[in-house]
């Protein structure tokens, strides 16, 4: 039998995780996810001005030209508001800035801004004003309008370099990007054992539950994180479409099951924003899911087992 | 009936069969775009699933321009439900990674 590779690195501003089956092979896979990382790095990055979603950003009102892969991760973005009636919406870019969140998250509350009556004014223009010319490679967003891919453009990496990984090293992989968590291949003897806590970076005995699966996503998607002051008030990064503000916390961590992070991520970022109506939605669609509420009782839903 | 008259005529019902193909496809997919599951507790947000995006500048004049990227509801397809259903582990441990972001 052979020792199971595990690897780190930062990058998307979050902490990559990599794990092989087989040791031996970890530094192919590594080098396979950090190919997919740059990728969507290049493409979807609010904090780089050079990728093509800043470019879009700042184009607002004209046609702008895109890798065919910044378009790919649009129309997932898109898909993820048609699932869930536009709950988990691409056009909240200019609210999270509002908000303070427009640099890499560990620099980000010392910039925060006060907050103002422009931030509670504020409406999200919807999936449905974003212009796709695929045959051209063109996409346009009305003035006034910005994109945040930040929740689906993460699980759609996490998804591409699993199965990319898998591919090039011949083994079982599991990424882990910051919650969006994929497996692709044969997964160990016994499984792959995850210790599901408010935080990635948890150590193992904190409070929470290990699950073990053989194939597909976890996303867990956490109001615990990435949060911060804003003059005397506390937001985080999960928007509402419906309020134009970081949603009411209901729940500290919504974790989904899914055959791809993109559904498992956009159902735990729906549920986080759905508040108490995400146990009726989950339950709706299927797909097994585990709630910890502000006081840290779990709720367990469609098949994932309890502790 | 003179030759003219017949083409005249052809044409006549070509176009008629052309504009119902299309006002057919219009049709369809309007009923296409009213199909999508509501959420509870959120009566207030859009239920539009018509972000279908056309360009003006590649469009032709029929329906069936390849300039169309469709992203409603006739594509975007349910959720994907995993295999199986995690299952809790008593041991702990193991190969620890965490959810949580």
């Amino acid at each position: 039998m052979t020792a199971i590779g595990r690897t780190t690195f930062r990058a998307l501003g979050t902490d990559i995780v990599v794990l092989t089956t087989d040791h031996n092979a970890l530094d192919t896979a590594e080098r396979m996810v950090h190919i997919e990382v740059d990728r969507i790095d290049r493409t979807c990055s609010r904090f780089r001005d050079d990728s093509d979603l800043s470019r879009v950003n700042a184009n607002a009102g004209k046609p702008t030209s895109v890798d065919p892969d910044f378009i790919d991760a649009l129309e997932v973005a898109i898909r993820a508001a048609h699932l869930t009636n536009g709950i988990v919406d691409p056009t909240i870019g200019h609210v999270v800035r509002a908000l303070g969140y427009d640099r890499d998250f560990a620099t980000i509350e010392a910039h925060a801004p006060a907050p103002t009556a422009t931030v509670r004014v504020m409406r999200v223009p919807g999936w449905q004003v974003i212009d796709i010319d695929r045959s051209n490679l063109t996409v346009t967003i009305p003035r006034g309008a910005q994109l945040d891919l930040g929740a689906t453009a993460k699980a759609l990496a996490a998804d591409r370099a699993a199965v990319a990984a898998h591919h090039a090293a011949g083994c079982g992989v599991l990424v882990n990007f910051g919650g969006d968590l994929r497996v692709e291949g044969p997964p160990p003897s016994s499984g792959w054992d995850i210790r599901m806590t408010d935080w990635q970076a948890s150590p193992t005995c904190a409070l929470g539950q290990t699950v073990t699966i053989t194939s597909g996503a976890l996303a867990t998607s956490s109001t615990t994180v990435r949060r911060w002051q804003q003059g005397n008030k506390a937001v985080h990064h999960l928007i509402d479409p419906a309020t134009a503000d970081s949603c009411a916390v209901v729940w500290r961590t919504a974790s989904i099951a899914a055959a791809t992070c993109v559904d498992a991520n956009i159902a735990s970022t729906a549920s986080i924003i759905m508040g108490s109506a995400a146990i009726d939605w989950v339950q709706s669609i299927g797909l097994p899911a585990r709630f910890v509420a502000v006081d840290g009782t779990a709720t367990t839903l469609c098949g994932w087992e309890a502790a | 009936m003179t030759a003219n008259h017949r083409n005249q005529g052809m044409r006549i019902v070509r176009r008629i069969t052309t504009w119902a193909a299309i006002a057919s496809v219009a049709g369809i997919g309007a009923v296409a775009g009213i199909a999508s599951a509501t959420i509870p507790g959120k009566p207030n947000v859009a239920t539009s699933s018509n972000a279908t995006s056309t360009s003006s500048s590649t469009s032709s004049s029929t329906a069936s321009s390849g300039s169309t990227a469709s992203v409603d509801g006739s594509d975007s397809g349910p959720f994907q439900l995993p295999a199986q259903a995690p299952t809790n582990n008593a041991r702990g441990g193991g190969h620890t990674t965490s959810g949580g972001s």
